[in-house]
């Protein structure tokens, strides 16, 4: 018998590709913005900062050959040829992934604004684009005043009945750690191994400004055009959805106030622990 | 999971091995063994055994008990047997028995001592096999025919354990195309689908035997049920069954199976899908020399007419089953069997998806195919038999456009005056076209598809070999060869345009609304493919009451695609190992349990995904998109103009491990009762990965690829995630027909878990969706229930039958999808998953009865009786579908496909 079943051996598909888990650290600073304050006709007063993790934007995860630290001001994966001077070279990421999405959060002006894993429930949202200055508004510009409008607006869109069902409300990405920043653990699949290959990323931060609140909660990361819509009676939601060369072309999608890793994550090992700081943040050229 | 054999695993397993058990012997025949004894329970030696039939060409056998008073007939064809042991100075003893196929009937005989002749009142025989290690269910032709079972062998496989329902069924948890179905002893499943590929005359088939798991290592490539039926061969006498049968399934009141957003049935509608069925049977057989050569003729012809809601035009399924045997025994020592069967089919207006086709418009099907087999038995001495086989078989698939007809009857696409008949007119106006918009042109597609399998196998059996050690042994080894082909060539026959789906103004110049298909002529493709296997295994009875059944078989594929890359090239093993106790030597138990691992070495489909020749087409596409914001006119889609595949080089083939273990016994006469498990672990099933693209963190959208394009670049790999975790636990009551009734009862209680329901599964193209990707497959039917009865009403000669089937499912697992613009076909489409497959909810329980009424009418020769069917009695609703589990988030209600209505057959048949 145990020859026979000897005879079964082990199959083993030694995949080129593997997993890797690892952690991403947002210093404070990438989560503390300054806000307006304003009065209860909406109107800015004045400004003053703040600390919330709300503020974090997609981040972008990429495993590359290497970092290169001279082609930009921030530490950027290696590139293929440059071929067009107006276009960088493509970075050819062996596997990538993201801490949080954008996702759609059932208002047509909310669309590009969401990203998965920063908000706990309707009131969340409600209150940090209150603070931001761009309160919840419907179709017809009317103001959303409490989380049961969201919700029935959230289940008459999506045609669900539990809010477990949505994805823009949920436990949050990120925790503080003792050095008061954010981190959080992100799953890279199906990533092609080399040797010292660098995890590199970037944050797509939020514009958040304390007196122009009308383009507050922008990201360069999300588009509106060309993404999915829904008619819904005379009107079209346009839901918004990510650039889809976000790896292949960071710098085109890193514009001033993002943060961006720091060019020193390398895998030396399959096993290795991997930490990628966004620690640098972009202040133009 | 690491799933390699570790000295702890092996230990475990060999523990496992020992206190459990399954299966064994199965072919096209049965066996009878035995022993004879005189009335003190001493074994007789030399006593004379002879066995007859009416199924058994070549006459009574004989033999003389051996020295342990033991008998053994192999090879016998499946039938109602007489056996009769003679010795001086006894009364002769006979026994009327069963042999059913691939099980061995035991017979025990006690001679008296100067006592007259004796007639056992034996019933059907021996109702539990103490030697079958399985659970094979063997449908005879008591059963088959008294038992509603829709006139069809692929209907009839639904009374089985574990086999759900459809044409192609799932079994023990398997994909529909993983089973194995084999006609007389020959493979006939379709080499390229791996489904089943010939339909023949219901009323010629003799026995079909259905094995869900631990079949023999004679037994190789499936990892769902083997299927064996035998058709039957003849007699010494003609007899001749005609028959005829009508069904209409508009007898039905109307009920409509919609379901609303939260589940529940929608109000009755007025309109309903429509189907009638017409069916004339005749089978022909008898001797051209008595015991010495027999001939089978028969005749199927079927017309069944089906039109979805809406549609005007039904679907014209029109077909002729054609099966011809001889069976010659020159000598006691050789048998030969010829076989041909073909099945001519044509199909009209096989598009019943779109009430907007038009008549002219539509597509017209051919298929059918044709087998041709030769066995010769070449038995060497009374426990030696060397079967040979060698068949050829062809199969094909033809698509076009509707010809017009001259038969004016027919209502549609009649020929212009000057128009020869049958002329395919591929300019008219009237196709509707993708996504259902419309096409300026006709139905230009064209489809030819040919599947060619030769193949030839040789097995020696060598039974009651006594071991040096004790006991005896029934040894079987033998070597299966198969060659495949598979060609098809398709194609349109000019470029097509098509129109906005909601007709709006479209303009050719800047084409607004508007878009194309242009072709470079007919696609060809080809693939090839081989198939070598060997086996050896034995059945070893140390002692009386315990059988082992153990053996291997090496299973080596190759299946090339069209560039004559190996897609498929893997050399397996697949042992097996079964133990059965009869522990109270009294042969109305059994304890059996085992291993086996079945191996499945892939259909030729699997290569095609790997193609390299897919050219021809172009896609261009207008702004076609009502509500499109984009000016893309002038988009070109080279379709699959490069290798989009890559072949993953290190695969494997997909395969179950399997466990089973049960008891049975008989508890009163004639009736058994047993628990059987089996648990099923199906490994590597095929599976297509994405290699290129990068996704976020959900699945949901792309960040970017690998490569710098957003092409996708598929890779067939065979991993461990790629699998299903099948557990089956039935709980069966069973009497065979004797005494006028039959029953068969069994409750199964199954759990099917993994991520791979299909034989060539997506499960993996969405990296971020593994975790999501495993839960309750489509086969996670947890409760089922299946009960057959029937009785002849002994209000003879004019004789009642009445047969009933009840089907009960507990529902259908659903997943719910979500929207993702990064779709597994590579486009925005709902394949987002939340939670874990399959645990949405399920669909609502589904149940069903059947019932026939024959009723015999005195003739003055041979038998006529009218027949009823009744399917479906209660016209109860049919929940979703197998394969349309699931709902998404805009699309709440599951629009299901219509119920099977009730429907009625009649039908008149004549015997002599």
């Amino acid at each position: 018998m145990l020859f026979l079943l000897s005879t079964l051996g082990c199959f083993q598909e030694n995949l080129p590709e593997l997993d890797f888990v690892g952690t991403v650290v947002v210093p404070k600073a990438a989560a503390t913005r300054t806000i307006p304050t304003l009065d209860e006709t909406g109107a800015v007063t004045g400004s003053e900062e703040l600390t919330d993790p709300r503020f974090i934007g997609a981040i972008f995860l990429g495993a590359y050959a290497g970092i290169d630290n001279t082609s930009f001001a921030y530490p950027h994966p290696s590139m293929g040829p440059i071929l067009d001077p107006a276009t960088p070279g493509n970075a050819f990421p062996y596997g990538g992934t993201s801490v949080g999405r954008f996702d759609f959060a059932c208002y047509d002006m909310l669309a590009c604004k969401i990203v998965t894993g920063r908000f706990s429930d309707y009131d969340d949202v409600l209150e940090y684009f209150r603070i931001i200055g761009q309160p919840v508004t419907d179709f017809d510009g009317n103001q959303i005043a409490d989380a049961s409008t969201f919700q029935q607006q959230c289940f008459y869109y999506y045609h669900v009945t539990s809010d477990v069902e949505l994805s823009f409300i949920g436990d949050a990405d990120f925790t503080v750690n003792s050095d008061g920043d954010f981190e959080a653990e992100f799953n890279m699949p199906h990533t092609t191994y080399y040797e010292g290959m660098a995890i590199w990323g970037f944050m797509d931060a939020p514009t958040i400004s304390a007196t122009s609140t009308a383009t507050n909660q922008t990201f360069t990361t999300c588009q509106t055009t060309g993404s999915r819509e829904v008619p819904d009676y005379n009107d079209t939601t346009t839901e918004g959805e990510q650039v889809t060369e976000a790896l292949n072309f960071p710098s085109q999608s890193i514009t001033t106030g993002d943060w961006v890793g720091d060019g020193t994550t390398f895998v030396g090992s399959v096993d290795a622990e991997i930490t990628v700081n966004l620690s640098v943040e972009y202040s133009g050229d | 999971m690491n799933r390699c054999w570790t000295p702890q695993k092996l230990l475990l397993a060999a523990t496992v091995l020992f206190v459990m058990d399954p299966v064994w012997a199965s072919s096209t025949a049965g066996t009878i063994k035995g022993t004879v004894s005189d009335d003190q329970g001493l074994r007789v030696p030399g006593a004379l055994v002879t066995v007859s039939s009416r199924s058994l060409i070549g006459g009574a056998q004989q033999r003389s008990t051996d020295d342990n008073g033991d008998f053994a007939f192999q090879e016998l064809t499946p039938g109602t047997y007489t056996v009769v042991a003679q010795l001086q100075g006894f009364g002769a003893v006979t026994r009327t028995v069963d042999v059913q196929i691939g099980r061995v009937t035991q017979v025990t005989i006690e001679l008296k001592g100067g006592g007259a002749d004796v007639i056992i009142d034996g019933g059907s025989g021996p109702v539990v096999d103490t030697e079958q290690a399985g659970n094979a269910n063997v449908m005879n032709n008591d059963f088959l025919s008294r038992i509603p079972t829709g006139r069809s062998y692929q209907s009839a496989l639904g009374s089985t354990a574990g086999v759900l329902t459809g044409g192609n069924p799932s079994a023990a948890g398997a994909a529909g195309d993983e089973n194995t179905i084999m006609l007389d002893g020959v493979n006939t499943t379709d080499p390229v689908t791996g489904t089943f590929s010939m339909n023949f005359n219901y009323d010629a088939i003799d026995q079909i035997s259905v094995q869900t798991g631990g079949f023999d290592p004679e037994y190789g490539e499936s990892l769902g049920a083997l299927v064996q039926i035998v058709t039957k061969s003849g007699g010494n006498t003609l007899a001749v069954i005609v028959g005829g049968y009508y069904g209409n399934g508009n007898w039905s009141p109307k009920m409509d199976g919609r379901y609303a957003a939260d589940g529940m049935p929608l109000a009755p509608t007025g309109f309903d899908e429509s189907s009638q069925t017409a069916e004339a049977d005749l089978v022909v057989s008898g001797p051209i020399v008595k015991d010495k050569l027999w001939y089978l003729a028969s005749y199927q012809y079927t017309r069944t007419l089906y039109a979805n809601v809406g549609v005007q035009l039904p679907r014209d399924f029109d077909a002729h089953y054609i099966l011809a045997k001889l069976t010659a025994q020159p000598t006691s020592k050789h048998r030969f069997s010829l076989q041909f069967s073909t099945n001519p089919t044509e199909i009209d207006n096989i598009d019943q998806g779109n009430s907007r086709e038009r008549p002219e418009a539509q597509g017209r099907q051919a298929q059918g195919g044709y087998i041709a087999a030769l066995k010769w038995n070449w038995f060497i001495n009374k426990d030696t038999n060397l079967e040979t086989t060698a068949s050829y078989q062809k199969t094909y698939i033809e698509v076009g456009g509707v010809p017009c007809t001259k038969d004016l009857r027919l209502g549609y696409n009649p020929c212009e005056p000057d128009e020869l008949e049958n002329t395919v007119d591929y300019q008219t106006p009237g196709r509707t076209g993708f996504g259902g918009a419309y096409n300026s042109e006709n139905y230009g597609f064209y489809y030819f598809d040919d599947r060619f399998r030769v193949q030839g196998s040789t097995k020696l059996s060598v039974l009651e070999v006594h071991d040096p050690f004790g006991g005896k042994h029934d040894l079987k080894a033998g070597l299966d060869f198969s060659y495949l082909d598979w060609d098809q060539v398709y194609g349109y026959s000019g470029n097509l345009a098509f129109y906005d789906l909601y007709e709006n103004p479209f303009d050719p110049s800047t084409l607004t609304n508007y878009y194309w298909v242009e072709t470079s002529g007919a696609s060809q493709y080809r693939a090839t493919g081989y198939h070598v296997g060997a086996f050896v295994q034995d059945a070893y009875k140390p002692v009386e009451n315990l059988t082992f059944r153990y053996g291997i078989r090496y299973d080596r594929s190759v299946n090339n695609n069209d560039a004559g890359e190996a897609i498929v090239d893997v050399g397996v093993w697949g042992p097996r190992i079964y133990a059965v106790w009869d522990p109270f030597k009294d042969q109305k138990t059994r304890v059996y349990g085992g291993y086996g691992r079945f191996n499945d070495g892939a259909k030729l489909e699997v290569s095609s995904y790997l193609s390299q020749s897919n050219l021809g087409q172009k896609l261009v596409v207008g702004e076609y998109f009502g509500n499109s914001t984009s000016n893309d006119a002038n988009i070109y889609f080279d379709y699959n103009t490069n290798n989009s595949t890559t072949v993953f080089d290190n695969t494997t083939a997909p395969h179950s491990d399997a466990l089973s273990a049960g008891v049975e016994r008989e508890v009163v006469k004639d009736v058994s009762a047993g628990i059987d498990f089996q648990g099923k672990f199906t490994r590597n099933v095929y599976s297509l990965d994405e290699t290129n693209l990068i996704y976020d963190e959900d699945g949901y959208a792309y960040l970017g690829s690998h490569d710098g394009t957003l092409d996708l670049f598929y890779r067939l790999r065979t991993p461990e995630l790629s699998q299903r975790n099948y557990y089956e636990t039935d709980f069966t009551l069973q009497r065979n027909f004797t005494k006028r009734w039959l029953m068969q009862g069994v409750y199964s209680y199954v759990v099917s878990q993994g991520r791979a329901q299909d034989s060539l599964s997506g499960a993996l193209v969405n990296p971020q969706q593994l975790d999501l990707g495993y839960g309750n497959l489509d086969s996670d039917v947890r409760h089922q229930l299946k009960l057959a009865a029937a009785w002849d009403i002994p209000n003879d000669p004019w004789t009642t039958k009445v047969g009933v089937q009840g089907t009960f499912f507990s529902g259908y697992p659903l997943s719910r999808y979500y929207y993702s613009s990064a779709g597994l076909g590579g486009g925005a489409d709902y394949t987002l998953l939340k939670e874990r497959l399959g645990t949405y909810g399920r669909t609502s329980p589904y149940w069903d009865l059947a019932v026939q009424v024959t009723q015999a009418i005195p003739v003055r020769q041979g038998k006529f009786s009218a027949v009823l069917s009744i399917d479906n009695v209660f016209n109860n609703n049919y929940p979703t579908v197998y394969y349309t589990t699931y709902i998404d988030t805009q699309n709440r209600y599951v629009v299901a496909y219509r119920q099977d209505p009730v429907s009625a057959q009649l039908g008149a048949k004549y015997e002599f």
